[in-house]
């Protein structure tokens, strides 16, 4: 096989359709982040069903020059969850998929952020309770990208006595001193502190209480520090009505 | 050599097309130069008129240029049947194959919530709306938005909706193309198939 051939694995994080029947799709594996191109991907053939939104693929591509968009030359599918396309579970899938594009989209993270992203998804899949995990696989994804908030001391002055409010552009909670920022109730601030230093099995044990101040936090916070995500905007109008 | 701004300006414009390049675009603007006026001008016309009087039909939001299209207008057609699809090319594909007669309603897209689309920015409430009216006993709606993760979720996400107000809905059926060879077939398209099997 010519070195122009490759292959590469990864889960398909964005799919776009072009007019003339192409698809462009984003993928995140252990390497990073990469985009390619699979011509006449949308129409009937046997790669259709592979190149769908969050499946684990493993892709043999073409590229001439180290700048061009590679071309899919031939898939193979590694696994799909169907039960993402649930609408209970959907938005999340989109969250967490969104926010691993967003964090990837200068610097090539490493094995953490795909496995992270990975477990995100699966965990979305099998969990009676999809909202915590979209919760907390957000956090982590943030903590994998070097973007952790910081709990254990005030943000601003770098007391080690800390209080309640959490300041978004400090980057986290405030000392009683410095005081700034969205007012967290003692059950929330301990609830994202474990979130933040437990894993997911362990936080998943007592389930979140405050859940609409914590989609509000982790907005502002992926907003000031990431970029504003379209999914978690969208959030409140696809949950309202179907769940 | 430089071109002509007016040409270099057609060979822009072109290559905004869909599917087309920038070679193609120059192949096309150098055919076009070449055409007499008359053929031209009658293009330009065409294209022009098209842009002016097609709109969306004010029922199922198929691309007409009257008020309601002409399926929404057929008597003849079974007014208790809706198929629910995505886009009007999908329309036309239905159509082709001959087998359905009922109306139709045009989603204009998927739900996305990455890429900004929600139940607003597709004609969900429209379709509701037009639900109304429906006999829920003889009436039924086919869900046929794509089958890829965001049409399966944009169907489940209807399906949910209208079971919710008593409307039976069905979703079409997936499986092999017709003349196709099992092992050339996907690994998707194959699970489906068997999970959806039917008795003969």
């Amino acid at each position: 096989m010519s070195t122009r051939y490759a292959l590469r694995e990864g889960i398909i994080i964005r799919r776009k359709q072009l007019p003339n029947g192409d698809i462009v799709i984003t993928l995140i594996s252990e390497n990073g982040k990469w985009r390619a191109i699979a011509k006449k991907g949308k129409l009937l053939g046997g790669n259709l069903g592979k190149l769908s939104l969050f499946h684990d693929v493993t892709v043999q591509y073409y590229r001439k020059n180290d700048e061009d968009l590679a071309l899919i030359t031939q898939v193979q599918l590694g696994g799909a969850l169907p039960q993402l396309a649930d609408p209970a579970v959907y938005p999340y899938a989109h969250i967490l998929a969104e926010l691993t594009d967003k964090l990837t989209v200068d610097v090539h993270l490493g094995e953490n952020i795909h496995s992270y992203l990975a477990s995100g998804l699966r965990g979305l899949a099998q969990h009676s309770d999809p909202e915590a995990v979209a919760l907390i696989m957000s956090w982590k994804l943030l903590q994998q990208a070097g973007l952790s908030p910081r709990l254990l001391r005030c943000a601003r002055c770098g007391a080690s006595e800390t209080g309640l409010m959490f300041d978004i552009a400090a980057g986290g909670i405030t000392c009683n001193k410095c005081n700034s920022g969205i007012k967290l109730n003692p059950k929330a601030a301990a609830e994202l502190s474990a979130i933040m230093h437990a894993t997911m099995h362990e936080v998943l044990q007592h389930p979140l209480s405050e859940r609409n101040l914590h989609w509000v936090l982790l907005s502002r916070y992926i907003s000031f520090h990431v970029t504003a995500l379209q999914s978690l905007n969208n959030l409140q109008r696809f949950t309202l009505q179907v769940i | 050599m430089k071109y002509p701004s007016a040409l270099i300006q057609l060979i822009r414009e072109l290559g905004k097309l869909p599917g087309v390049g920038p070679k193609s675009a120059q192949r096309l603007a150098f055919h076009l130069f070449n055409l007499p006026e008359e053929e031209v001008r009658e293009l330009a016309q065409a294209i022009l008129n098209a842009k002016n009087s097609l709109k969306q039909c004010k029922l199922c939001y198929n691309i007409t240029d009257t008020e309601l299209c002409s399926i929404c207008t057929d008597h003849q057609r079974n007014h208790e049947l809706i198929c629910v699809v995505e886009q009007p090319a999908d329309l036309l594909a239905i159509e082709r194959s001959g087998e359905y007669d009922g109306l139709y309603h045009v989603l204009h897209g998927s739900l996305s919530p990455m890429n900004g689309i929600g139940p607003d920015q597709l004609t969900i409430a429209a379709l509701f709306e037009r639900l109304q009216g429906f006999d829920q006993n003889t009436g039924e709606v086919i869900l046929a938005t794509a089958t890829t993760v965001e049409g399966e979720a944009t169907a489940m996400y209807l399906a949910r909706l209208l079971t919710d107000i008593g409307i039976t809905t069905s979703r079409i059926a997936y499986g092999l193309p017709v003349g196709g060879d099992l092992e050339y077939a996907d690994e998707v398209t194959l699970g489906r198939a068997i999970t959806n099997r039917r008795k003969l």
